[in-house]
């Protein structure tokens, strides 16, 4: 998977980590990876799947947590009420796009560079109060294609309480303001 | 199955206007017998957009709204609970030919 962000490791503990931060953590990068792998892209059956990154608040470490196969659909999944991590805090979810091939290749569409998240992907992230980073495929127009990952929503876990929510579902919502963080 | 049907169906109501493949090529009304003001429906346009849509979608979870618009109808879907993550797509199909002239597939 080709990151489009710069490799930084976690370091600030007080401040939750940026989508920057997370996507350059190895062991979700690999995460990311194997939920697009799963989530029958190019095939007759694409189902998007995905799931929570936690980070804990002892040791700053970040793990996730996939969803079942219950929330993901084609074309959505429901990411409300993540389940619980002891001693951790949800810092951002995760899902992928995947497509069928005939998507892809049929000549009237745009190719994979027109298949960015939604508006409805922003909209949700915003309102939750943690960034939501998107897995899919793109280049394949030009040759160069990869599989990458990037985020929508705030840049960091109560990055912009001002566009967030009440808390709800599981989520910070506009509780938590972490703006002063960098 | 879904496939099938929308490939039945869809020619059968252009058909009512000359057909899908026919339209470009007559010279004039009369010469088919039928006329129409716009070939392709709005419901008709729903159908092409359905038939498009449901191998990357679980139509379901969707309303479809249609826009008109001078030259072609915009059929956009949009998931109906707005707690999900995830998006529909959106079409821009040709009032006269039925083609798909352009397609976003947001997700």
């Amino acid at each position: 998977m080709r990151s489009q962000t710069p490799q930084n490791p976690v370091a600030d503990r007080r401040c939750p980590p940026t989508v920057d931060q997370i996507i350059a953590n190895k062991k979700i990068r690999a995460e990311l990876n194997v939920a697009f792998s799963v989530s029958g892209h190019r095939t007759d059956n694409p189902l998007e799947h995905g799931g929570w990154i936690y980070q804990s608040l002892r040791t700053g470490r970040l793990d996730f947590i996939r969803a079942g196969d219950e929330r993901a659909a084609s074309g959505r999944i429901d990411l409300r009420n993540p389940p619980s991590l002891p001693g951790a805090i949800v810092v951002a979810d995760y899902h992928t796009h995947p497509y069928t091939e005939n998507a892809a290749t049929n000549s009237l569409r745009e190719g994979f560079n027109n298949m960015r998240p939604s508006q409805q992907d922003e909209d949700v992230a915003f309102k939750v109060g943690v960034p939501d980073i998107v897995v899919y495929e793109s280049g394949s127009g030009n040759g160069a294609s990869a599989i990458v990952a990037s985020g929508v929503g705030p840049n960091r876990r109560g990055g912009a309480p001002d566009r967030a929510g009440a808390p709800a579902d599981g989520f910070p919502g506009n509780s938590v303001d972490n703006r002063g963080c960098r | 199955m879904k496939i099938c049907f929308y490939l039945l169906c869809v020619p059968l109501l252009l058909a009512n206007c000359g057909g899908l493949g026919t339209i470009e090529q007559t010279a004039s009304p009369q010469s088919t017998g039928t006329p129409c003001k716009e070939a392709v429906t709005k419901e008709t346009a729903i159908l092409i957009a359905r038939g498009d849509a449901v191998d990357n979608y679980k139509l379901s979870d969707y309303n479809i709204t249609v826009e008109d618009q001078p030259d072609a109808w915009r059929v956009v879907f949009k998931l109906k609970d707005p707690g999900m993550v995830g998006g529909g797509p959106d079409y821009l199909i040709d009032k006269k030919t039925g083609k798909i002239l352009k397609a976003a597939y947001y997700k």
